[in-house]
């Protein structure tokens, strides 16, 4: 059993949603695609055609590889066995940023 | 003519098979888990196996449907969704259509509205399936490397990502369908 598995899927799903989300919720720059034109651009924000989603993706995997790397690192430092409490946080930290997530997306959207 | 769009149609075809399979496996993955919860881990082999199919699935899944994006985004959404000229003007042939065949006619609406409504609850959809597939593969990882089996302690998140993987393929498959029925059997209004 290795408790750094854990911490690093906990982290890393948590680095995911938070930055994927991120770029629409503070209007960062992004991986633009224009299909029409067929060219990628770098900006914040486009005309509808142009796809965002995949920088959108990037931001996401980004995110969920430095956060899951990090814990990793400082799981690895930790001297003790995990605590009870610490199970249950991550699993609830990490369930409760998805859930919140897929409503905020739903909220924004919503027909 | 648009990335991959000479090719739309079999990637479509393959997407909708892999997300059958997707919706399939993640259902079964999650009714097995539910035995965990009563500390009964018989199935374990198999519950792993279909961890692997769901993960699989799901990235086969999301990928096609990312190929197909650039040809939606334009021929779909663009040219017919967002544009009530295009919906309105299939309306009139289609009832002009109906005398032709001698269906009863089914009145034309007064007013055609867009179909954004539509096209932005395929937003929606894109964002769940993006978060459930990574879901996924952390499920994947957890059935590999830290199974409720060897520590019971992970049973809730474990549980709760075989919740939202088979949440998350639902939605996205039943949004999928209801989006390509707005021009074959439901009509465009």
């Amino acid at each position: 059993m290795n408790p750094r598995v854990f911490y690093a899927t906990c982290a890393a799903l948590v680095g995911f949603v938070l930055m994927y989300t991120l770029p629409i919720y503070a209007r960062l720059p992004r991986t633009f695609y224009d299909p029409v034109a067929r060219r990628w651009f770098f900006a914040a924000n486009a005309t509808p055609i142009p796809m965002g989603y995949v920088g959108q993706i990037i931001w996401g995997i980004a995110g969920a590889l430095v956060a899951g790397g990090l814990a990793m690192m400082l799981a690895s430092r930790k001297k003790d066995a995990p605590s009870d409490r610490a199970f249950a946080l991550g699993s609830a930290w990490t369930l409760t940023a998805i859930v919140i997530i897929l409503g905020y997306f739903t909220w924004n959207n919503w027909p | 003519m648009l990335f991959l769009e000479s090719l739309a149609r079999p990637i479509l075809i393959g997407h909708a098979i892999a997300a059958a399979v997707l919706v399939g496996a993640t259902t079964h993955h999650l009714l097995w888990c539910r035995h965990y919860l009563f500390g009964r881990y018989g199935q374990i082999k198999a519950e792993r196996r279909f961890a692997t199919i769901c993960a699989i699935a799901f990235v086969a899944t999301f990928i096609a449907g990312n190929l197909l994006y650039p040809t939606y985004k334009v021929r779909v959404r663009a040219e017919y969704f967002d544009n009530p000229a295009a919906i309105s003007d299939e309306v009139k042939l289609r009832v002009q259509q109906h005398a032709t065949i001698g269906v009863a006619p089914t009145p034309a609406p007064p007013l055609v509205a867009s179909l954004s409504p539509v096209a932005r609850l395929f937003d929606i959809k894109e964002h769940w399936v993006a978060i459930g597939c990574a879901a996924s593969v952390a499920l994947w990882i957890l059935s590999r490397k830290l199974h409720p089996k060897d520590d019971a302690r992970v049973l809730p998140l474990y549980v709760g990502l075989s919740a939202v993987q088979c949440g998350t393929a639902w939605f996205g498959a039943v949004v999928g369908l209801v989006t390509a029925s707005f021009r074959s059997v439901g009509g465009p209004v």
